[in-house]
């Protein structure tokens, strides 16, 4: 399990990350999400051990990654957004560089670096050489060589940044197939469809700052405690809209697309009389339906595009 | 069990051998020129008759030239290829990564040496019969060896405290130059005397105990000669003097350890960088 409590980092007056604190198990997949300059980065190399937090703690599996880094590493895989490879020697040769240094037995080596290259699909490039590659391979290496000493964390910072379509699509089945074998993922990143399609937990940060973070459904639900509800009346709109404007469960109507969107406080109870009620007035309704919120919603609604 | 480094089989035999393969005939051109210079050189020391000081020069001025290009790329390539955190975050220890990355260079340093050997041994196979050639040979190489170690001492902490190969390798040749050049330069002038003439009227003492030995040393420390006797050339200029003479000049080099201080303070000073890259790597990485 990882456990983070209150970890923060300063430089200078710059406060990067403020006391975020989230817990995860094995088999989540964790979306980090925010904006460029939010502190995506700087919290991530706090958990890879490679920086020193300025306050906050954060364990995994019981054991603290601030007290105990050299404990913690052989735990952890990572993958930085932007890295380099050695150059001139194979793929083989790369993992088998970093299993000996992970310390991994020479006998069992052979087969973990065929494992790992199975999974990461580079088995028919085992012998090209490293610098050979091309960008999403040289991702998919750079996970290859975090996955060697078999990790029960791993931080992937931006792992798509820079792929074409079909790379990002084979990066995004990797990870969901690591969270199934019971990994903790975190994989960080600032566009939302990329991670929407397999994260089963989020957080928002912005401005160093960890809005919200939870299970995907739980955050929209309660986000949606505001309802947007879309009415397409068949009249001029004006109308309809100076009559929700007077309603009490109304927070704010807008127009889009000939559609009038309500941000209604109510429940389920509430859209049935409000719904009643505009009929019983005489107002001639096409549709009158909730809009559900997807991630990107979510993410405009609780960020104001700040960075720390 | 005895844990294996990866990091010395990588700079000794992966990242040269992909190199070879794909320059193969720039490789084999050097290589062809190479040959044909020392060959050339080797011919120079015997028809000429080459003093083995001189040809300790020789020596010198190559392992000046090439042993900083042994280390200064150590750990700034890490950073420069993005590379440093995943060995920041294996299991090799502070003391593993160090050591790999200073034995790489520590072992181009004696193939280099085991190369340039034989021109030692041939120019000093042609001193005349008095001359013990031999301690000649063995004390002029350590020395010519000890300053080379200290070189990839400094390039390995140079390399590891700028971050950058560019500078790091300007920094070693612009210290080289310094140092060898115009720090002796500098003390002459600034003291007005002769360094030759200083060291043999300090050379006139009686060294019959340890006292007057580290004496002669702490003084030199104290009226800055020791920025002169320190020069690796300037060293084995005097050990010419020491094997080649009899006098009192001679034994008193003898009786101080000239040769073998040096190659000892260079170890030292070598020791000294090896640990600030230690505790840097401790410290910076997190080891």
């Amino acid at each position: 399990m990882l456990d983070v409590q209150n970890l923060r980092k300063e430089f200078g007056d710059l406060v990067a990350v403020k006391d975020i604190s989230f817990q995860l198990v094995p088999g989540d997949v964790f979306g980090f999400i925010g904006p460029n300059g939010a502190g995506k980065t700087t919290t991530i190399k706090m958990l890879a051990t490679l920086l020193e937090p300025t306050s906050g703690t954060a364990t995994l599996n019981g054991i603290d990654i601030v007290k105990y880094p050299e404990e913690v590493r052989p735990l952890l895989g990572y993958m930085p957004d932007f890295f380099g490879l050695y150059e001139g020697i194979t793929v083989r040769e790369y993992l088998e560089f970093f299993a000996a240094a992970y310390r991994i037995p020479k006998s069992q080596r052979e087969q973990i670096i065929d494992n790992v290259l199975m999974l990461t699909d580079l088995t028919v490039k085992k012998d090209a050489y490293v610098e050979t590659l091309s960008r999403g391979m040289q991702q998919r290496l750079c996970l290859a060589k975090s996955l060697v000493h078999d990790p029960l964390l791993l931080l992937l910072d931006e792992p798509a940044s820079g792929l074409d379509p079909r790379a990002r699509i084979e990066i995004k089945e990797l990870i969901r197939e690591l969270g199934a074998m019971g990994k903790i993922v975190l994989v960080s990143s600032h566009i939302l469809p990329e991670l929407a399609d397999f994260c089963n937990k989020i957080g928002i940060i912005e401005k160093g700052e960890l809005l919200v973070w939870g299970a995907v459904e739980e955050i929209v639900k309660q986000l949606q405690a505001n309802r947007l509800i879309a009415i397409r009346p068949l009249d001029e709109p004006e109308k309809i809209i100076q009559r929700l404007e007077r309603e009490s469960l109304v927070h704010g109507v807008d127009l889009r697309d000939g559609s009038v969107v309500v941000h209604f406080a109510g429940g389920l109870e509430e859209q049935a009389e409000l719904l009643s009620a505009l009929v019983r007035d005489g107002y001639r309704i096409a549709s009158f339906h909730e809009e559900a919120l997807d991630l990107e919603d979510v993410f405009m609604q609780i960020t104001k595009g700040e960075v720390s | 069990m005895r844990n294996e480094n990866p990091l010395l089989w990588y700079h000794l035999v992966g990242s040269t051998r992909h190199r070879f393969t794909r320059l193969r005939v720039v490789y084999y051109s050097i290589g062809v020129v190479l040959i044909l210079v020392y060959m050339t050189t080797f011919l120079m020391i015997v028809n000429l008759r080459l003093g083995i000081t001189e040809t300790f020069f020789l020596i010198l001025f190559v392992v000046c030239l090439i042993a900083p290009l042994f280390s200064y790329n150590l750990f700034s390539s890490e950073y420069e290829k993005a590379t440093w955190e995943f060995l920041a975050l294996t299991r090799l220890t502070a003391k593993e990564i160090v050591l790999g990355k200073w034995g790489v260079g520590l072992i181009r340093l004696v193939v280099l040496l085991a190369a340039l050997f034989p021109l030692g041994l041939a120019s000093s196979a042609l001193m005349p019969a008095s001359h013990d050639f031999m301690t000649h040979l063995i004390l002029g190489t350590l020395c010519i060896g000890c300053w080379g170690v200290l070189l990839i001492s400094a390039g390995t902490w140079l390399s590891f405290r700028w971050r950058s190969t560019v500078l790091s390798a300007s920094l070693l040749y612009a210290l080289q130059v310094f140092v060898l050049l115009l720090l002796p330069s500098l003390v002459g002038i600034l003291t007005y005397e002769p360094w030759v003439d200083f060291l043999g009227t300090m050379l006139q003492d009686d060294f019959s105990s340890f006292a007057s030995r580290a004496y002669f040393w702490l003084a030199s420390v104290t009226n800055g000669q020791c920025l002169v006797w320190l020069n690796p050339f300037y060293t084995l200029g005097e050990m010419g003097t020491m094997f080649g003479r009899y006098d009192e000049i001679a034994q008193g080099m003898h009786a101080v350890g000239w040769g073998l201080v040096q190659s000892g303070i260079y170890l030292l000073l070598a020791t000294g960088f090896l640990w600030l890259t230690y505790n840097g790597v401790k410290q910076r990485w997190r080891k």
